[in-house]
């Protein structure tokens, strides 16, 4: 345990949605990616995240383990006059809905915001106790 | 004896390692053979003495203050892969600080507390 565990906690917090903020980034960012029927489409990507066990049964906030990947079939779209298109005229695009990367991008954004609060009541809670050392 | 209390004032919050400082201070209810009145032992064993106590406290801000600025050199030159662990490292700086010198200030005014003392 050290001195400012509650910062060091709720940080690994926001370590943990920043990277699902990358995440779902990335995924919008390729919602239109076309590859060849031959290839694989653009998987969707997952963070996932697991607690930290500290000391003594005490958490030590959270952490991103690994990053899981999504379909990879994609799905398949007619579009003939595409320059990737196949002999039967079909793309390969990502199965990836824009509506559900976008919620998820509002719950992402939400608990970043939390953890940022629980950082700066944190050190608002510090500087109270600090208080009473102050002299009058 | 008040030399003493100075190092159990300032060993209490800054020296996370050392558990020994708190058991001593629990040890203290071996008062009852208190008859005496003048058996208070000085607590100060090892690193319990408040300059030794001083100096690691301010050798963690110096480490704290290194690391920031390790971050803020990555923020400037554009390295920097999460702002916040930055302004977090740099609250904790600041707040490793405050708690030092709060310490430092406390303890100088027991000093003068005392010099004030008629002789």
């Amino acid at each position: 345990m050290g001195l400012f565990d509650s910062l060091a906690i709720s940080g690994s917090g926001v370590g943990v949605y920043r990277k699902w903020l990358d995440a779902l980034n990335d995924n919008i960012a390729n919602v239109n990616t076309v590859r060849r029927t031959s290839q694989p489409a653009f998987q969707e990507r997952f963070v996932v995240a697991d607690a930290v066990e500290g000391p003594a049964g005490t958490g030590m906030g959270s952490q991103v383990n690994r990053i899981e990947y999504g379909d990879a079939a994609g799905r398949l779209v007619y579009a003939p006059s595409h320059p990737l298109a196949d002999a039967d005229g079909m793309v390969r695009q990502p199965n990836l809905d824009l509506a559900d990367q976008m919620t998820s991008l509002i719950m992402a954004q939400r608990g970043y915001e939390a953890n940022l609060a629980v950082v700066d009541r944190a050190k608002e809670a510090y500087t109270a106790a600090l208080q009473l050392g102050r002299s009058s | 004896m008040s030399i003493a209390g100075i190092g159990a004032v300032a060993a209490v919050p800054l020296t996370p390692p050392a558990p020994t400082p708190v058991l001593d201070v629990s040890g203290a209810n071996l008062s009852p053979g208190i008859t005496t009145g003048a058996g208070v032992t000085p607590v100060a064993g090892g690193n319990g003495d408040f300059g030794n106590v001083l100096t690691q406290a301010v050798q963690g801000i110096a480490d704290r203050q290194g690391n920031v600025d390790a971050l803020a050199q990555q923020a400037a030159t554009g390295s920097l892969t999460d702002v916040h662990q930055y302004l977090i490292a740099s609250t904790e700086a600041s707040l490793a600080t405050q708690l030092t010198v709060t310490v430092r200030n406390k303890a100088l005014e027991a000093f003068n507390e005392i010099m004030r003392m008629p002789l």
